[in-house]
């Protein structure tokens, strides 16, 4: 024990916390950076560290960058990540009513605790964790992503018809490129599409470019020569009045107690899904986003604004991250793209993920790990001091703020691929994003469409290539499989047994 | 109207400032300076993301030709369409010896191979001048796996009965010993092919895949810690990494294929910074600093210069079109 | 008013019904296993479309009250420009480089949005830029577009 503090706390490893944590909040409230992108551009400055300093900054950004994310998914309804889409729907809609700096609160305690209850897990009970994670494969993540999409009829209840139209929508364009076969589909000859659509250009295009256009729409022209417009004051942004400011971050107790049971669900999904090589941080978001509006007493306010959401979807994708290093670095197999990054930054290390790592190297592993557990609660730490001037930001006129959201988009969308396609599928689906928001579609099912339908192509071809005899055969021969098909059912089924039991309410007291 | 100008006139004075600073300015791209005068700094293109094998490879081997050539060398990541993104980019790109690229084999050949690949390129069109990396492949199976020990077993094994074979991509290296694998036995294996190798071994470790084709660097770990039996390498002779594994030639199976990743360049490279850029690559990849780097990582330096490379790509070129068709 | 909502949405329907049966089509070239997906995905797409057109085709015939605003197309006039402003902006970035757009498509946009402070729009110009070139440029290594000017 001694010898673990030893190495945890020196110089170089508290250094490389720090840095790494703000670092990442950076990245991850800055969109088009993505954690993934901001972690594998710090592998080069790593190689001059030492292997638990330089695994603590690259874990440190991991965490931060996914919570970071929610900063600008709850002011500027662009999520900074595509962990943080799903706390773009209710966080805006909250910082629209004011609560901005609250929700913000939120998000921090489920983020701190969504990442501190999955590094626990990862110190703890990663062995046992992972023979789970080993059940799995791909019949059961294809089962899963149809699970994911059942969604998406839950989240559009305004209008349900329109909404599953944005989610085939968002399956169709999913199917752009190549999945598993290399033969390019819906190409059109562009080398660029053949490779398919990038995720985060469009989620930038889908949540960013409808809000500055239709920001636009309240544009005060100018009437003649002289007259002062004020129109700093005219265009004010979404905060009037200073309750934004003013208003709390934390949430009261009576608000806490009702989000307690919805962070510690999305904690135990987040980690699970963690645990699965297939499904990432986007996936754990949703997953408890999902959970929390499905128990909530409350669901009225979802897509409203409602805290319960964005505690679900932030305690969900910090989890994952815990989750997903189980078992990247016992079995080398990484259960998010942020876990492979930190798998590839050990190897340039020298070292290799097993049971060496928990053995010979067990002072140094269990430094990284402890230093990854305090990463989760320093940012909860940075967040608090820097909440209130952020929501000071978002309550700038709308004149500053949209051509600086502009200026980010179209940045973050090049940044990952340093390609210039990108920005203009950014374009392309922000036009097709404010029609479909004028016209009210709603947006968030195409996202979670995008995510899960190349997930679920891919999983159900390559469980066609590893069934031997008959697909069908394989997949009822498989018991979790079984579980999976009656949890699609009951989602399906579900919506339209409450309908029924409502209808019976009323008629008794008709 | 005197508001618009005067915004209109602090806009042009602002512009005029920045174009000034031009020259001065940074951002990585590489600039062609006029006829002539040799680049002031060489980018290295990564056709894939950043944080992969491409991606950690490339950072470790140009600081070093940095070192030797005496110029910046920037590596910037361009993923897509397998690699085609960035090695048409490098195509597009002067010939001054500004840019170079990092190209991984057979996945290049594949790639020109393929007829629906409507880039335009194929070999003809790049200057091979290193091979920096070779990983053998291999076979593997599940520890716990009972009807099969090694090469012989296995491959009697699957000759009666359906076996799945997982690898990390249908045009991959794996996918290309599968296929070769195929070619030589006379009979197919149930190919599952999986985004990444860690995804085909999360299959094996679970008992959902037969067996796995991978490399020899991401099997030395886990088959020493006892998570996975290695049944055959495809090599001519044994490894050095895993002197207890049977080689398919061994056994009557004369399948030799690898991953291999090496530095190209468009072809028409300017021959004076041909003759330095290859100076600096060969000193930067005998620098004994930049080979401890790379035993620390795993990566087994196997370095072919120039026309031994181009030597070799050709041969991996008409092996690939020997099996193309059998691949998926 | 009521018989705006539902044209449009009927007219929405129809353009669904386009792009899935255009969608579809187009799956005819593909190999078997890479075509199943379109197909479901375009078939489900094609019924969803078909259903929104006929529900509201329906309503249409039927005169049915409903609480929704329709879209009132002069909405449009300003976002219109405002597109045209992001669209030039990201054209110009290949062309004159990234710098030189970036700076003039903060001074159009935020003159066009009613910033009349000029110290507003040079300090807001300057400090996003810098923040950009720090982190991207010299900390991410991103070789933003050079163009012909910067």
């Amino acid at each position: 024990m001694l010898s673990i503090l030893q190495q945890l706390f020196t110089l170089e490893c508290l250094l490389a916390l720090v840095l790494g944590t703000a670092g990442g909040l950076v990245v991850g409230a800055l969109p088009g950076l993505t954690a993934t992108m901001g972690m594998s551009l710090l592998i080069p400055f790593s190689y001059k560290m030492g292997p638990a300093p330089a695994m603590i900054m690259i874990g440190a950004v991991y965490v931060s960058a996914v919570y970071g994310g929610s900063f600008s998914a709850i002011l500027i309804h662009t999520p900074g990540t595509p962990a943080s889409a799903a706390t773009a729907i209710d966080g805006y809609e909250l910082t629209k009513q004011g609560k901005g700096l609250k929700a913000i609160g939120v998000s921090t305690i489920a983020s701190v605790m969504g990442g501190t209850i999955s590094a626990v897990a990862l110190l703890f009970v990663a062995p046992q964790l992972v023979k789970v994670s080993l059940l799995f494969s791909t019949p059961e993540y294809f089962l899963i992503a149809i699970f994911g999409l059942t969604i998406v009829g839950s989240l559009s209840s305004d209008n349900m018809l329109k909404g599953l139209i944005s989610g085939a929508f968002g399956l169709l364009l999913g199917m752009v490129g190549m999945n598993v076969v290399p033969y390019a589909r819906y190409s059109f000859g562009n080398l660029n599409l053949a490779g398919g659509i990038d995720l985060v250009p469009a989620m930038i295009g889908l949540f960013s470019i409808p809000q500055i256009l239709s920001q636009a729409e309240k544009r005060v022209r100018r009437k003649k020569e002289g007259e002062s417009l004020s129109a700093d004051r005219e265009l004010r942004g979404l905060i009037d009045n200073t309750r934004g400011l003013k208003g709390s971050f934390f949430p009261s107790f009576e608000e806490f107690k009702t989000l307690l049971p919805t962070i510690l669900r999305a904690s135990g999904l987040g980690i699970f899904i963690g645990i699965l090589p297939g499904a990432g941080g986007d996936i754990g978001s949703w997953v408890g986003y999902n959970d929390a509006k499905s128990r909530s007493k409350n669901k009225e306010l979802f897509g409203k604004g409602s805290l319960e959401g964005v505690a679900g979807s932030e305690a969900g994708n910090n989890a994952v991250c815990g989750g997903a290093l189980i078992p990247a670095f016992t079995l080398g197999i990484p259960g998010s793209a942020g876990a492979a990054v930190m798998l590839g930054a050990l190897m340039v290390q020298g070292f290799s993920p097993g049971r060496e790592l928990f053995t010979k190297y067990a002072d140094m592993t269990y430094a990284i790990l402890i230093g990854f557990l305090v990463a989760n609660i320093l940012m909860g730490l940075f967040g608090y001091l820097v909440a209130r001037h952020t929501v000071r930001l978002a309550s700038l006129p709308q004149g500053i703020l949209l051509p600086v959201i502009t200026l980010l988009s179209v940045v973050g969308s090049f940044a990952i691929r340093n390609n210039i396609f990108d920005v203009y599928v950014m374009l392309f689906f922000g036009i097709v994003g404010y029609f479909m928001k004028k016209f009210s579609f709603p947006a968030a099912p195409t996202v979670l469409a995008l995510i899960l339908g190349p997930m679920a192509e891919r999983n159900l071809i390559n469980s066609i290539q590893m069934a031997k005899v008959n697909v069908a055969l394989y997949y009822l021969s498989r018991p979790l499989c079984w579980v999976f098909l009656i949890l699609i059912i009951g989602s399906l089924v579900s919506p339209v047994i409450s309908k029924k039991r409502k209808a019976k309410k009323a008629q008794k007291y008709a | 109207m005197k508001r618009t100008i005067s915004v209109l006139a602090v806009a042009a004075l602002v512009l005029a400032l920045f174009a000034g600073c031009g020259k001065t300015e940074g951002g990585k791209a590489a600039s062609s300076s006029s006829a002539g005068a040799s680049p002031k700094e060489v980018t290295f293109l990564c056709p894939s993301a950043a944080g992969g094998a491409m991606d950690a490879n490339s950072r470790l081997i140009a600081p070093y030709i940095q070192k030797h050539l005496g110029k910046p060398v920037n590596v910037v990541n361009m993923g897509g369409s397998a690699g085609w993104v960035g090695w048409k980019h490098l195509h597009d790109a002067p010939r001054d010896g500004s840019m170079l690229s990092y190209a991984n084999f057979p996945n290049m050949i594949n790639g020109y191979l393929d007829p629906k690949n409507t880039v335009g390129l194929d070999k003809s069109n790049f200057e091979f001048l290193a091979l920096y990396t070779s990983d053998i492949n291999v076979v593997a199976a599940n520890a716990k796996e009972k009807r099969y020990s090694n090469a012989k077993e296995f491959f009697d094994y699957a000759r009666k009965n359906l076996v799945t074979v997982a690898d990390a991509g249908a045009r991959t290296d794996d996918a290309v010993a599968v296929a070769l694998l195929e070619k030589a036995l006379g009979f197919k294996f149930k190919r599952v092919h999986f985004q990444n190798s860690a995804e085909g071994l999360a299959a094996l470790y679970g008992g959902h895949v037969d067996a796995w084709v991978g490399n020899v660097s991401e099997v030395l770990a886990p088959s020493k810690n006892g998570e996975m039996k290695v049944l055959a390498v495809l090599d001519k002779k044994r490894s050095e990494y895993l002197p207890n594994v049977q080689t398919a030639h061994e056994v009557g199976v004369e399948v030799v294929n690898s991953s291999s990743r090496g530095i190209i360049a468009a072809k028409g490279l300017d021959p004076t910074e041909k003759e330095k850029i290859m100076q600096a690559i060969k000193k930067a990849m005998e620098d004994p600093e930049q080979l401890a780097a790379a035993e620390k990582q795993g990566v087994g330096v196997t370095p072919l210069y120039g026309a031994d490379f181009e030597a070799w790509v050709n041969e991996q070129d008409k092996n690939i079109r020997g099996i193309f068709d059998l691949l998926d | 008013m009521n018989k705006k909502v539902y044209r449009q949405s009927l007219a929405a329907g129809i353009v669904v019904l386009a792009i899935s049966a255009t969608a579809f089509i187009l799956t005819f070239e593909m190999p078997g296993l890479e075509a199943i997906f379109p197909r479901i995905a375009s078939s489900i797409l094609f019924l969803l479309g078909s259903a929104l057109a006929v529900t509201n085709g329906l309503y249409l015939l039927r005169d049915a009250p409903t609480n929704e605003a329709p879209v009132v197309f002069s909405q449009f006039y300003n976002p219109a420009l405002t597109l045209i402003i992001i669209i030039a902006y990201a054209l110009g970035i290949k062309m004159l480089g990234f710098y030189v757009s970036t700076v003039m498509m903060m001074f159009v946009f935020m003159y066009f949005m009613g910033i009349d402070s000029i110290k507003t729009i040079l300090f807001t110009t300057g400090v996003v830029t810098l923040l950009v070139y720090f982190v991207f440029s010299m900390q991410l290594r991103v070789p933003l577009p050079k163009g012909f000017l910067l």
